[in-house]
């Protein structure tokens, strides 16, 4: 049997179909395309051919039809079927495979496919600088088919250098009509080609890349002036976010240039609003690649520039490589500099970026250290008692920071509350991390509200005789019910109840009707972990030797005492995390102790 | 049962209802899980746990809750904050109201990771009756398959059943590939039944395909780790080096394989047994130590200890050596630290 090598077979208009179509994302890309093609063409007739020409591109509608002029080097006949004709054979590719490719954007030889997904008609007329007396027309509909003809000079009055170029003039299809709405084009041409090295001319406009951005400027800038650059050159680039800084983005390898900007509409938490355009050979590649900012930069926009960054075929994303990890690097650490000036040195700036932005840099915080150090006095938590800065919660004279994880109301914040002591809501974005942080870095004690460790640093010892704390037991203890004899504030609050979290689990999943809801063998995991839960009362009753009427019970006579645990029972139950639902038999008792006293002082009067 | 289909419609209607915040959260948790951000995990975790409290809304609780679990526990392993959380999530996400929610039967997983993440050869005969039962509750069609079979491979390789494992792997792969489905979760503890049988080769076969985007950074660079202690095993020294991570790059569910890769290339190449390596070593281990997973933290000490005598580094080498003996006795398999020993 003899193996024969086989040619593949290529279905070219399905190719062209699939290429021209589907491989960009929006038809707006074959602007960028050609006006590309346009910029080589004049960069070619620079190197190849030494020329002393003013490059120019022009974009223009006539008639209904999309004209791109360029007076680069052009094409002379035998190149127009190389390279115009051939499908993944640009001229910029020949170069780059040469070797030179210095100042050149394209990549592919693709791009000049885009004009036929919208176009009826593409016609190209062409003069090379090498044969500047000839211009050649080359016309085709679908790309499959062409023809290309020899046409009479369309400028025979202009010296033969002047007739050099190429113009592409695209009869559009119907559904693309739009791509000859001058203010469409306008905006199209200011978002791609804003940082082309060539003069790009629209209509009467002065051209579209005539502001130079401020991160190219060859004169050192004072910080003020760079602002004001800055800020200038975002609010004609950025249509959707105003900006209220804008920070260089310097790579100490010089591979990435550019600026990040913060926006002036606010985030909270982790609101993704992040935005980054990149250019590459001073191209427009992709309009979205958030993914090189850091994930918490949720309230930055920006523009990179960097050559080392290497597009996809469509040009439209890039390739994930070393260069993209190094620019992501630049830009974050670009960014974490660039927020920590700004806080030392345009305060005005940083209070708007404080009020729009706080819980996002909470939360930045959490992540990187450096900004954690430089911005936690500045940034607030919300509390209790309201939003608290950083710096002020170090300051509190307890020395203590008290964190809520849930926004139910539970004993321990009655407490506080009665104090007006701050709890942080740590239920809110960041929030508990952030105190955790706060109080690991300044030596604070963190108490966590509902839970044992919380409760210990709450509720502290007292050292009364055992014989007294027997006595409490006594007259507030039942079955169940944990009594914990302590000192505490407020002062005024004489006992408060805590539900034991770990024990009503325990008995959760230790109750038969657990083996009805829960599969078997995961339940015996679970218990596992039961076990480990010693068996304790569910309630926890905390007294409050600092109280007065406590320090009356404990001086009292034994029935006087039995009137005041009476007299109190309804502020246990108030004062309770729903544990025991006792209140109408408190309120009994309490009425009935009420009659009882009053009888007495009755019959005393 | 497609969880995902009802977590889709449970974020738009909360945002017809105007609780765009909780949907937004909603949507952004499984992602930050699987891209390994913890912190921002818990950051947000509260935020929409508070929200859905007060709207008592309990299904989508339980499924903020168990993906938290999932970053806390079965990532980053810190079962020392998360075992007590997920045995209380259990009991929640089997009450009458919850034990509808599709997410409801995940949390079964969560519990079984968690002590696979304590002592997973300890507690592997629990860990197989739990995931069998599970399985026995579900079909090929739940989102979670895979992820319970993969727990079952695991217990299976715990319990040092190699030749189940690697059975067992194969034929839920096809039932996957049947459903035009993957997991990767699978075709790692297949790869892994493999390693343990000493068929290397076989092994990097299985794992010959990168994880699907959607499985996260996390899986991403596990990925590599794992083809990267293949490769040592096989001897291809050099590309192993290249696809042995940077410890940064890594969740600690991966620092035990880090460390037994980065055995396996010292005992190629000495120099890489260096100072900056012992100190990532010693981070690892404490942060176990810290995290309450005592398998692995036992593991890592063992292979400290001897790189730690190879440089003649009395000090580390003592460390790891009491610490090793700490924490021995708390397990209940410690002849499975063999494993560690190559």
């Amino acid at each position: 049997m003899t193996t024969t090598l086989q040619r593949t077979q290529v279905d070219l208009s399905g190719l062209m179909r699939v290429l021209g179509e589907a491989l960009y994302s929006t038809p707006s890309v074959v602007i960028r395309e050609l006006v590309q093609n346009a910029h080589d063409a004049c960069r070619r007739r620079q190197v190849e051919y030494g020329d002393d020409f003013a490059p120019k591109i022009e974009v223009a509608i006539e008639s209904g039809e999309l004209v791109i002029s360029d007076n680069g080097a052009g094409l002379t006949e035998p190149e127009i079927h190389e390279f115009l004709a051939t499908v993944g054979k640009g001229y910029t590719r020949h170069l780059r495979d040469q070797g030179t490719d210095d100042g050149l954007i394209g990549y592919f030889g693709l791009g000049f496919l885009s004009a036929f997904a919208v176009s009826e008609k593409v016609e190209v007329l062409t003069c090379s600088a090498a044969t500047p007396a000839l211009t050649h027309r080359y016309a085709s509909r679908t790309g499959l088919s062409y023809s290309v003809d020899r046409v009479p000079d369309q400028r025979p009055n202009q010296q033969p250098d002047q007739r050099i170029g190429t113009q592409v003039r695209l009869t559009l299809k119907a559904e693309h009509e739009s791509l000859s709405d001058p203010e469409n084009v306008r905006l199209w041409l200011h978002r791609y080609a804003c940082l082309l090295a060539f003069p790009v001319n629209f209509r009467n406009d002065a051209p579209v890349n005539s502001v130079i951005p401020p991160w190219r400027s060859s004169e050192v800038l004072s910080t003020l002036r760079f602002k004001t650059l800055s800020l200038d050159f975002v609010k004609r680039f950025d249509r959707v976010f105003e900006p209220i800084a804008a920070i260089a983005i310097i790579d100490a390898q010089g591979r990435a240039c550019g600026l990040l900007w913060l926006h002036d509409q606010a985030t909270y938490g982790n609101n993704d609003n992040r935005n980054l355009a990149v250019f590459v050979r001073g191209m427009l590649i992709g309009n979205d690649e958030r993914e090189l900012l850091p994930q918490w930069a949720g309230f930055v926009s920006g523009i990179l520039e960097s050559d080392a960054l290497l597009p996809t075929a469509s040009r439209e994303s890039l390739r994930k490589d070393q260069g993209y990890i190094g620019a992501a690097i630049a830009i974050r650490e670009s960014l974490i500099t660039g927020l920590i000036e700004l806080a030392k040195n345009d305060p005005e700036a940083w209070q708007r970026v404080l009020r729009r932005h706080n819980q996002a840099l909470l939360g930045a915080c959490l992540v990187d250290e450096r900004l954690f150090d430089a911005l936690h006095t500045e940034l607030t938590v919300p509390t209790s008692e309201g939003d608290m800065k950083g710096s002020k919660l170090m300051q509190l004279p307890s020395g203590q920071l008290h964190l809520s994880m849930a926004d139910e109301i539970g004993v321990e914040s009655v407490l506080l509350r009665a104090l007006k002591v701050p709890v942080i809501q740590g239920y809110r974005y960041a929030a508990a991390l952030f105190a955790q942080r706060l109080a690991q870095k300044h030596g604070l004690k963190l108490v966590t509200l509902g839970t044992e460790q919380g409760d210990g640093q709450m509720f502290l010892p007292s050292n009364l005789p055992q014989e007294a704390e027997h006595l409490l037991q006594q007259r507030f203890g039942k079955p169940d019910r944990e009594v914990c004899v302590r000192a505490f504030e407020p002062s005024c609050l004489p006992l408060a109840l805590v539900v034991n979290r770990e024990v009503a689990l325990k008995r959760a999943l230790e109750d038969d009707s657990a083996d009805q809801r829960i599969s078997q063998a995961v339940l015996g995991l679970a218990r596992v972990f039961t076990r480990s839960i010693a068996a304790k009362a569910l309630s926890r009753l905390y007294i409050n030797t600092r109280n007065p009427a406590i320090q009356t019970l404990l001086g009292a006579t034994e029935a006087v005492q039995i009137q005041i645990a009476a007299l109190l029972g309804p502020i246990l139950q108030c004062a309770a995390d729903q544990s025991e639902n006792e209140l109408s038999a408190a309120l009994d008792g309490f009425s009935q102790a009420i009659v009882t006293v009053f009888g007495q002082v009755k019959g005393e009067l | 049962m497609n969880i995902w289909h009802w977590v889709q419609s449970s974020e738009y209607e909360l945002r017809a209802a105007g609780h765009e915040r909780l949907a937004e959260l909603i949507e952004a948790l499984p992602n930050t899980v699987t891209s390994g951000r913890h912190v921002e995990v818990l950051a947000m975790s509260e935020e929409a746990l508070s929200m859905a409290r007060s709207l008592k809304l309990t299904w989508i609780e339980v499924f903020i809750r168990h993906w938290r679990a999932q970053s806390q526990i079965l990532l980053h392993h810190d079962v020392s904050q998360g075992l007590p959380e997920v045995v209380s999530l259990l009991e929640f996400a089997h009450r009458p109201e919850n034990i509808e929610c599709p997410q409801s039967v995940c949390v079964t997983q969560d519990i079984c990771v968690a002590y696979a993440k304590i002592d997973g050869p300890g507690y592997a005969a629990e860990r197989l009756a739990a995931a069998t039962e599970t399985l026995a509750r579900i079909n090929v069609n739940w989102p979670c398959f895979g992820c319970i079979s993969s727990e079952k491979a695991d217990a299976l390789n715990d319990v040092g059943q190699y030749q189940q494992a690697e059975q067992f792997c194969a034929q839920q792969r096809k039932e996957l590939a049947k459903a035009g489905k993957r997991s990767y979760a699978v075709e790692s503890a297949h790869s892994h039944s493999l390693r343990m049988q000493g068929q290397y080769e076989k092994a990097l076969l299985k794992i010959a395909k990168a994880p699907d985007a959607v499985s996260g950074t996390t899986s991403m660079f596990g990925w590599h780790q794992q083809r990267s202690e293949l490769l040592a095993l096989l001897g291809r020294w050099d590309a192993a080096l290249a696809e042995h991570q940077a410890i940064e790059n890594l969740v600690p569910s991966g620092y035990a394989r880090w460390a037994s890769t980065w055995a396996l290339l010292c005992s190629h190449d000495a120099t890489l047994n260096n100072a900056a390596n012992a100190t990532a070593l010693r981070n690892c281990h404490d942060l176990l130590k810290k995290n309450g997973a005592m398998f692995d933290q036992a593991g890592i000490a063992m292979i400290g200890e001897r790189l730690a005598a190879l440089r003649n580094d009395q000090l580390s080498q003592s460390y790891f050596k009491q610490e090793l003996a700490m924490v021995k006795p708390q397990l209940r398999q410690y002849d499975q630290l063999a494993r560690f020993s190559n």
